[in-house]
């Protein structure tokens, strides 16, 4: 057994498996060479962590590619948004910008889904959960599977239906 | 005797870096995350973690740190509108740090030295003074103040760390959002809630000179209520470094007499208690809390004459009740806040001059000896009750506005004084016959009753500009019944250049209201001043802040202020006496560099280097102020030696203080300390935490400034040492 991960190691895990429970639009993708984008908006708490777990990883063929944005109009290429911590007070136009596309929302920040955001992580006895808001998700044409709603704690219009 | 301490020196920091080559490597981050992605959804979601924010000394010491002190909202260090450093309990923990001032001597530019009575002087920035009322602490946001010099009081006595959970610290304003004193820097110690304890730790701590330290921490919940509660006491005798001439032995040069006490030892023993009760429900926090500071030596003497006798005691209670609402709507964040400070201190037959002293008195050409020395004791009773209010808005997109009042009534109010020399009620020289005489309620008390009322209001915008950019611009009034008001504005544009890069551009002002010893002190010394206008400061900085990549953090700034109806006492010729004045002025500048450095899985390191020159205009021409060091550094080094074995190596260099205008001794020599600490801890198992500590390994001869009567200045601790005990259930 390995000794104990770090949160942002398994975080990083995390974001990455989000693509193989969720379903994006066919048309999205244009040219067979298009990679898939995972977005992180603002500083970095990932490390290396997030490119170590891409690294060799396909999508539906395509490879996977991290790009570290601070721009709002980098946005809409990116197919998973992580929303750093750094970004708060920026949060209502960043998520303004995303729900114009059919872009995941992720991020740590209390309240994310409540104000519109897809997917928050929380911790709870020193473990990794989420909250996940599919109305949201729908809105923008992402379709969520059931065996990651299954495990994840979801959240309808801002009020979470299974909160233990 | 030199070139011999600096190869020591060169061997240790040699020692210092070397030591990881011979560390091992632990599992990659790569090997870490393959292992996780072997697992689907519901293992990962079972994974125990290490919290990013819990940090392990290696990782945090780079990591990004969240600050709130600097605009009163929680940011990162990198983007805060001000030069911040947070210190958090595993900093603590680390460097076997004792004493606030242990850990505080590790911030860049903020310099720790001690006055007289062995209470710290925090110099930022070169700002040096000897009461030092140019600081503001908080504790838990709350101001911690002595109304009648403006700084933290005479009994001060340290303050224990263990029910510390970080400390955040402005170098440089903060008046535009936490108003009077935070002129030069700002230090607000957070304590521990139920949730930063998680159980009970209880540990003691012996050492040499007697200290003997006991604590308890709990953490749990007690019905629906979060609690916390943390019990301190420490009882010690203080380093004895030997004072070999101090005031009393020019006096006996001059009169004939014997009566000094040098040769003789520097006081600096103690007696305290700290306790603090934290209870929260739902938005609802309570915080209430006792300490008590009992025979306080003197330290090198209240007059500069040594006094192995006296001492000083302070008893404070304090009271505080929050209400937080972080979602009261969609877009508002409320808090409002009621708390109370009551603070007791007396000083118990402390002798300014000792027994057999010769002092010149009216008509008495031999002057007067004194057989019981001259002498006082007094008290100063003071009560500060506050009311704040303050919210967030978050309505208005791109834009965090912060705006908040408050009130709050600070009252001296108990003083009592008795003498046997100075100034009689009816205002004439008590004669040396009369022995002690009584002096509560009149003209001659120390510092007169008095009660002072301040109301506030500040708003402050953070605006998004655009992406990477941020402009924070804020605005507080102040009222005081007493001096009148002032408007303190400061504005920040920071610029996140790129994810790694920020930079900012500051400027702010800020205020020192006039203390009461400076407004109503009338004796045979200081006359205060009703008029007084509160001493102002200008500061400008420029910051960058680069984390190169996830091993490497650099910070570097650099600043210039310049003060303003600077409050002194200014000898009067018409009477003899110190007046009161807003006279001088000062300026200065300098730069700070910082580096963390996580060399490897088991080790890191943090250097910082600080240069600060500060200046006054006397007659056209400027000269240095004095006191300070303009150069100082820092290298701290932690290592992971072996499974649960931890070495934290610590050396401070203190360099180039030159002597105040008119002082013509030699400039104070260099010094460097070197600290070690060696930790057995288990983080996994998380009962045991044994350390032991080295202070001043290499036993160099420290010195702090101290005026022209104690001609050697003040002596800091030789070589001591430490053990330490923990245990957590």
């Amino acid at each position: 057994m390995l000794a104990t991960p770090k949160e942002h190691q398994v975080k990083a895990v995390f974001l990455n498996g989000f693509s193989k429970f969720i379903t994006w639009p066919e048309k999205l993708f244009t040219t067979p060479e298009q990679a898939f984008h995972i977005c992180v908006f603002g500083e970095n708490p990932f490390q290396k962590a997030l490119d170590l777990a891409v690294a060799h990883e396909k999508w539906n063929g395509r490879s996977v590619q991290i790009d570290y944005i601070q721009q709002q109009q980098q946005i809409p290429h990116c197919q998973i948004l992580y929303i750093s911590a750094s970004e708060s007070i920026r949060l209502e136009a960043i998520l303004a910008t995303a729900s114009l596309h059919p872009v995941l929302t992720v991020s740590d920040l209390d309240n994310f889904v409540k104000q519109g955001g897809m997917i928050q992580f929380y911790l709870r006895k020193n473990r990794i959960r989420f909250f996940i808001e599919p109305t949201s998700m729908r809105e923008v044409g992402l379709r969520a599977n059931a065996n990651l709603l299954r495990v994840a704690d979801i959240v309808e219009h801002g009020k979470p239906s299974n909160e233990d | 005797m030199k070139i011999k301490s600096y190869k020591a020196l060169y061997f240790i920091i040699a020692l210092m870096m070397s030591i990881p080559a011979l560390a091992l490597e632990e599992e990659t981050p790569q090997q870490t995350i393959d292992y996780l992605k072997t697992l689907n959804f519901e293992q990962l979601l079972d994974v125990e973690v290490f919290l990013d924010d819990v940090f392990d000394v290696f990782d945090g010491l780079v990591h990004r740190r969240k600050v709130t002190v600097a605009s009163g909202i929680e940011q990162s260090t990198a983007r805060a509108p001000g030069v911040t450093t947070v210190i958090t309990a595993q900093d603590i923990e680390a460097t076997g740090s004792h004493e606030l001032d242990d850990i505080l001597a590790t911030v860049p530019g903020l310099h720790v030295s001690w006055d007289n009575f062995y209470n710290p002087i925090y110099t930022f920035r070169s700002i040096y003074s000897l009461t030092n009322p140019e600081v503001l602490m908080l504790v838990n946001g709350i101001p911690l103040r002595d109304l009648t010099a403006g700084n933290r009081g005479m009994a001060w006595g340290g303050w224990p760390v263990n029910n510390i959970a970080r400390i955040e610290i402005i170098r440089g304003p903060g008046s535009a959002v936490y108003g009077a004193d935070a002129f030069s820097g700002v230090i607000n110690i957070i304590t521990k809630q139920a949730s930063d304890i998680k159980g009970t730790e209880t540990g003691m701590r012996v050492g040499s000179h007697d200290d003997f330290n006991v604590w308890a921490l709990h953490g749990g919940h007690w019905g629906d209520f979060n609690i916390a509660v943390a019990v301190e006491i420490q009882d010690s005798n203080g380093a004895d470094n030997i004072i070999d001439a101090d005031r009393q032995s020019l006096l006996d040069r001059a009169t004939g007499t014997r009566a000094s006490q040098a040769p003789g030892v520097v006081q600096r023993g103690r007696q305290r208690l700290d306790a603090q009760l934290d209870a929260s429900l739902a938005h609802w926090r309570l915080r209430a809390g006792f300490q008590a500071r009992d025979h306080l030596g003197v330290g090198a003497g209240a007059a500069r004459a040594l006094d192995p006798d006296g001492y000083l005691s302070e008893e404070r209670y304090h009271l505080n009740l929050t209400y937080h609402n972080p979602t009261l709507t969609e877009h508002w964040d409320v808090q409002m806040q009621v708390s109370l400070l009551d603070r007791q201190f007396a000083s118990h037959h402390i002798n300014l001059f000792p027994a057999g002293v010769r002092l010149p008195f009216p008509q008495r050409p031999q002057g007067v000896v004194y057989d019981e020395g001259v002498w006082q004791s007094h008290r100063l009773d003071q009560r500060y009750s506050r009311f704040n209010l303050e919210a967030l808005f978050k309505g208005w997109s791109g834009h965090l506005l912060r705006w908040g009042a408050g009130y709050a009534y600070e009252d001296l109010y108990h003083t009592t004084y008795t003498t046997n020399r100075g100034l009689s009620g009816d205002l004439k020289p008590i004669p040396p016959e009369a022995g002690a005489v009584v002096l509560d309620d009149t003209p001659a008390v120390i510092v007169p009753e008095n009660a002072r009322q301040n109301i506030h209001a500040f708003v402050q915008d953070t605006w998004a500009l655009d992406d990477g950019w941020e402009l924070t611009l804020g605005v507080r009034y102040d009222d005081y019944s007493d001096f009148g008001h002032t408007v303190n504005p400061r504005a920040a544009l920071v610029w996140q250049v790129n994810p790694k890069l920020t930079s900012k551009l500051l400027y702010g002002q800020a205020f020192r209201a006039p203390a009461y010893r400076e407004l109503y002190a009338r004796n045979n010394l200081f006359q205060g001043n009703n008029d007084l206008q509160p001493e102002t400061i200008e500061t400008w900085e420029l910051a960058f802040d680069w984390s190169t990549n996830q091993r490497l953090h650099l910070m570097a700034n650099t600043f210039y202020f310049d003060v303003k109806d600077k409050i002194l006492f200014v000898p009067q010729a018409a009477d003899n006496l110190l007046h009161a004045m807003n006279q001088g002025s000062q300026q200065g500048y300098g730069f700070e560099l910082e580096a963390r450095w996580k060399m490897s899985a088991r080790s890191s390191v943090l250097f910082n280097y600080a240069y600060a020159r500060s200046q006054q205009e006397n007659a056209d021409s400027y000269q240095d102020i004095g006191n300070y060091p303009r150069q100082t550094a820092y290298l701290r080094t932690d290592y992971l030696l072996h499974t649960h074995w931890y070495l934290n190596t610590q050396m401070h260099w203190v360099a180039d203080r030159q002597r105040p205008p008119r002082d013509t001794r030699l400039k104070l020599a260099d010094y460097t300390r070197v600290d070690l600490t060696l930790r057995y801890k288990d983080i996994h198992a998380d009962t045991w935490n044994v350390a032991f500590g080295v202070r001043n390994v290499f036993d160099s001869d420290q010195r702090e400034p101290m005026n022209t009567d104690i001609p050697d200045d003040l002596p800091l601790p030789a070589r001591h040492l430490f053990a330490e005990l923990r245990y957590r259930f």
